[in-house]
């Protein structure tokens, strides 16, 4: 069965060249606004954009995550959604596992169930048992107590890990489609401290129909708040084009532009899908 | 190229545009794949799987619908879906959705149809852990192709999901819900309207909730949906300290139960009312309602109800001073956690009858149970909780002049209360000092 790996490939991807102006900025120089939020409607490149960005991230060796939000649940996001990004990240879930200790049945050997392992937990083995033995569904993990556990165990693995790199960015994608737990898991956990200067390292990028629930004026100070995105110019029609291998010249570029109205989907359609099965079946 | 764009006038909208551009590729692709592209538009996802099942080729994917498949994901509109396969960009989708119903309807739900046994069958040979994704596409598409089995469906899987708090899925399932709206009958549209605000209510975002529950009153409700409706509006106007209206509302869904004879509905109302007039000091009809409440939950041999009801009938019979039922109605309580294994549960009954014990002077008992409270709630993490049975201990150390003790466990409580930003932090500083003073 043919699996779904097909991405565009950078290279076909053409302009925003303002909005990765601004994000390149902000992976060289982290200490300044490490949050952008892009809000912009369907079929203007917001997924490009978001693909422009993480190849950047690869280029200069930045580790990224994305976590997309269609068709996906996180149930007990302190737990599920914290568990993803450190997994997408390949960080060590130990202070996880920590946190989780006295709701996992897992018992240590010779112990009795839902024992405390003094101190640290550092075997990977361990780890993988105690998160394995958390039930999702154990309703601790919405207490209060337990989300106050497992905000700061989410906390602590991003500052490990970001003393040591230095930088990691976290890519939020399709937020029209987030629950409202999760939201609040996100601006508790990420947006707020980052906006107030702590996870230091730690970038956050948010794409979709909306920005998070934010008073947009309050995080003027700390974030890149973006609203809508450009439409392409004709020269970008060119250029796409020229990448896909639909050469167009200036005056068919300007046509094609117009019908599209510089909107990159369409751009897509009519240049590539179009051309293509023109020239098949002409 | 010429001859499209001159059918594309600027008076178009980018989704008309859209629409003769679609129109224009259908027309040029090879018919099966023109039909394809029409026809993946129906599952959020597709892949080869899908592709064959949708043409009737069962489960095993022919080579055509490799080939089929392998055209749609040239298209640039299509993309990768997690590791399920391919998925449209959701304004395509939307449009070719939105089109395809409004040519032929008749067509599409017979589509649905199709696209609902197969969700059927994956969900039936799924594991546990992944069958209720696919249990929830099946009920997306039983929604438009038998809309009473698929409003059952959704119905059940959103009384799982708010019953275990899983939040994110009740906002999933609705969403679902909401994208097959135009084909929901009136009394199932109302009844998807009450789970938007339930799961506000359930969120914390009280306001929203009252906003729906206000707007949908105002409907002509059936009796079920009314009642139900009466009471979660009773509570939140119980949770505004607005007891008036909460009792108008409880009593009229009590009235509606009454009338439909549904006896297990009338419990958990009759036990809201009990704590209302308990907030309001009555305590004598807060117990009348608690009493009513746990004969039906006996009754039906609802465990879970009887133990919350047990715990406040002890917290009514503690407020009168009458400390030996309030001791019976709480070990009543805790037998009942300690038979479910609701460990969590018991720590704040110990925790209030460490509370009757020192009130009746029985110090060292009073001790044991809040020691009792205290292990559980250090076991389990729950530092809020350990912290106001800390508290506790500290004011009964005080009492009996053991000033050290006392201040030995305030300082654990100031410190948490200083990690959590507990709203209790000044008062309890405060009392540290005055302790720290005594102990001098």
């Amino acid at each position: 069965m043919l699996q779904p790996t097909k991405s565009v490939p950078r290279e076909e991807l053409v302009d925003f060249e303002d909005q990765l102006k601004l994000f390149k900025q902000m992976v060289a120089e982290p200490t300044e606004k490490r949050l952008m939020f892009v809000q912009a409607p369907g079929m203007c490149g917001k997924t490009s954009l978001m693909r422009l960005m993480r190849g950047h991230c690869e280029d200069k060796g930045v580790l990224c995550c994305r976590v997309d939000f269609r068709g996906q649940v996180y149930d007990s996001p302190h737990f599920t959604l914290a568990h993803e990004v450190c997994d997408q990240l390949r960080l060590s879930l130990r202070h996880l596992a920590q946190a989780l200790q006295p709701l996992s049945s897992y018992r240590p050997e010779g112990g009795e169930a839902k024992t405390h392992i003094e101190g640290d937990v550092t075997d990977a083995w361990v780890i993988t048992q105690i998160l394995r033995g958390v039930n999702p569904t154990d309703e601790n993990l919405r207490q209060r107590f337990m989300k106050d556990r497992l905000k700061r165990a989410f906390a602590v693995t991003l500052e490990d890990f970001a003393a040591k790199k230095e930088l990691l960015v976290c890519f939020f994608d399709q937020l029209e489609d987030i629950s409202s737990e999760e939201e609040e898991w996100l601006l508790e956990t990420l947006l707020r401290p980052v906006a107030e200067r702590r996870l230091r390292g730690v970038v956050v990028i948010t794409f979709g129909r909306r920005w998070p629930k934010i008073e947009p004026w309050e995080w003027e100070e700390c974030a890149y708040l973006i609203d809508k995105l450009p439409p392409l110019e004709a020269k970008h029609f060119k250029e796409y084009g020229h990448r896909v291998g639909y050469p167009m010249s200036d005056e068919e570029a300007e046509r094609c532009w117009r019908t599209c109205r510089g909107n990159p989907t369409l751009m897509g359609v009519v240049v590539k899908n179009l051309r293509a099965t023109m020239e098949v079946r002409p | 190229m010429t001859e499209l764009t001159e059918r594309i006038t600027p008076d178009m909208s980018e989704e008309e545009v859209l629409g003769v551009i679609l129109d224009e590729i259908m027309a040029r692709a090879e018919p099966d794949v023109a039909e394809a592209i029409r026809f993946c538009a129906v599952p959020h996802w597709f892949n080869e799987e899908i592709i064959a099942w949708l043409r009737g080729e069962g489960l095993k994917p022919s080579q055509r619908s490799g080939e089929i498949l392998a055209a749609l994901t040239e298209l640039t509109f299509v993309g990768p879906y997690y590791e399920r396969g391919w998925a449209y960009h959701e304004n395509v989708r939307d449009l070719l959705l939105r089109r395809w119903r409004e040519r032929d309807d008749e067509a599409f739900k017979e589509l649905s149809g199709r696209a609902a046994d197969y969700f059927e069958q994956r969900a039936e040979a799924a594991a546990d852990a992944e069958r209720d994704e696919w249990e929830r596409e099946r009920m997306y598409h039983l929604l438009v192709a038998d809309e009473g089995q698929g409003f059952e469906l959704f119905h059940n899987m959103f009384g799982k999901a708010t019953r275990f708090y899983w939040l994110s899925t009740c906002d999933h399932l609705l969403r679902l819900g909401g994208e097959q709206q135009d084909y929901l009958t009136q009394e199932h549209q109302l009844w998807w309207q009450f789970g938007r605000g339930k799961l506000r209510r359930d969120s914390g975002e009280w306001k929203e909730a009252l906003e729906i529950f206000e707007g949908l009153w105002k409907e002509d409700l059936p009796s079920d949906l009314e009642s139900t409706l009466a009471n979660d509006l009773g509570s939140l106007y119980q949770d505004k300290g607005d007891w008036e209206r909460a009792v108008e509302y409880y009593e009229r869904s009590l009235a509606i139960d009454e009338k439909l004879g549904d006896e297990h509905g009338m419990a958990p109302t009759l036990n809201n009312l009990g704590l209302v007039y308990q907030d309001k000091g009555e305590r004598e009809r807060a117990i009348e309602y608690y009493e009513r409440s746990l004969a039906i939950w006996e009754k039906v041999g609802d465990e879970h109800g009887m133990s919350i009801t047990f715990n406040n009938l002890g917290l009514v019979y503690q407020a009168k001073g009458d400390w030996e039922r309030a001791v019976e109605y709480y070990e009543r309580s805790l037998a009942i956690c300690e038979k479910v294994g609701d460990e969590h549960g018991m720590a704040p009954t110990f925790n209030n009858l460490g509370l009757v014990y020192k009130a009746k002077g029985e110090w060292e008992r009073a001790i044991e149970y809040y020691e009792r409270s205290l292990t559980i709630r250090e076991k389990v993490g729950d530092e809020v909780g350990a912290a106001t049975t800390m508290y506790n201990i500290a004011l009964l150390y005080e009492d009996m002049e053991k000033y050290d003790e006392a201040v030995a466990l305030l300082e654990r409580v100031v410190e948490i209360d200083e990690r959590v930003g507990h709203p209790g932090l000044e008062r309890d500083r405060k009392r540290l000092e005055r302790l720290r003073r005594k102990a001098k």
